[in-house]
C-alpha cells in the first residue's frame, strides 16, 4: 500500500491499494507538494521486488481485513502510528 | 493448420467445452476491464466553501476508464459518484469527478457553501482501458 499523508500534520489523506506495486503505481501521486508517501510492501523495478517497511505488514492486514480504517493512522517522522 | 486459443471458465454445472458463451463466467474472447490502480482519497470541504477538490496524478499518459465511489466520512455506505448528498443537518452536497490524460480530479460541491468542515471519502478504480 502506498499511503499519502500531509507532511505538516501527518494526517493520512489517501492511498493506493495493494502489496506489490507496478511502475505506473509508483509514479502516481495524490495531491501536491504538501503531501509525502509512505510505502508498505514491495515495488517492482526492473524485474526485481524492492521491499519497503515490511515490518509494518501487520498494518495492512488490519486495513485490508477492515479491522482498522486507513484514516485511523498518522505518519510522523517516517513512522506510522495508530490513532487511539 | 491454425488452432484456436484462449481460455474460458464455465458456470457451475456447464461443460466448458460445449456450453454456450452465455453460460460462461469469463472468456478471453471478450475484452475486459483490467485495473491499473485502486485507492482512497479524502476531500475536506471547509466551512463556507462552495467546492473543494483533490487531484490524483495517474501517470498513464492517456484518459483511462475509471469508477469512483464516495461517502461522507461518518457514513458507512459508499455510493457511486456522481451523486447528490442530502441531509437535514449538513445541507446538500454533490460529489463528482473529472478524468483526463494526467489527473483524476475528485470534487465536492455545496450550493450554498458548506456549513462546517466536512470530510468525504472517495474510493477509485483506474483501469488500463483507454477512453480517450
Amino acid at each position: 500500500m502506498i499511503i499519502f499523508y500531509n507532511k505538516k500534520t501527518g494526517e493520512v489523506v489517501g492511498s493506493i491499494d495493494g502489496r506489490v506495486h507496478t511502475e505506473v503505481q509508483m509514479k502516481m501521486y495524490h495531491g501536491g507538494k504538501e503531501n509525502s508517501k509512505f510505502i508498505i510492501g514491495w515495488e517492482e523495478k526492473n524485474g526485481k521486488k524492492i521491499g519497503h517497511n515490511l515490518d509494518k505488514i501487520g498494518v495492512l492486514d488490519k486495513i485490508e481485513n477492515k479491522k482498522k480504517e486507513l484514516f485511523n493512522y498518522k505518519i510522523c517522522n517516517n513512522k506510522i502510528k495508530e490513532l487511539s | 493448420m491454425s488452432k484456436d486459443y484462449g481460455f474460458k471458465i464455465s458456470q457451475s454445472g456447464q461443460d466448458v467445452k460445449t456450453c454456450d458463451d452465455n453460460e460462461l463466467i469469463i472468456s478471453s474472447k471478450y475484452k475486459t476491464l483490467t485495473i491499473a490502480a485502486s485507492g482512497n482519497q479524502n476531500v475536506v470541504i471547509p466551512s463556507g466553501y462552495y467546492w473543494e477538490d483533490e487531484f490524483i496524478a495517474h501517470g498513464l499518459g492517456y484518459t483511462p476508464a475509471v469508477t469512483v465511489y464516495g461517502k461522507k466520512s461518518t457514513d458507512s455506505e459508499y455510493q457511486i459518484v456522481p451523486y447528490g448528498y442530502s441531509s437535514f443537518d449538513v445541507g446538500d452536497y454533490f460529489l463528482k469527478f473529472l478524468i483526463d490524460g494526467t489527473y483524476l480530479r475528485l470534487i465536492v460541491e455545496h450550493g450554498g457553501g458548506a456549513g462546517a468542515n466536512t470530510t468525504f471519502n472517495f474510493k477509485y478504480y483506474i483501469f488500463n482501458n483507454q477512453i480517450g
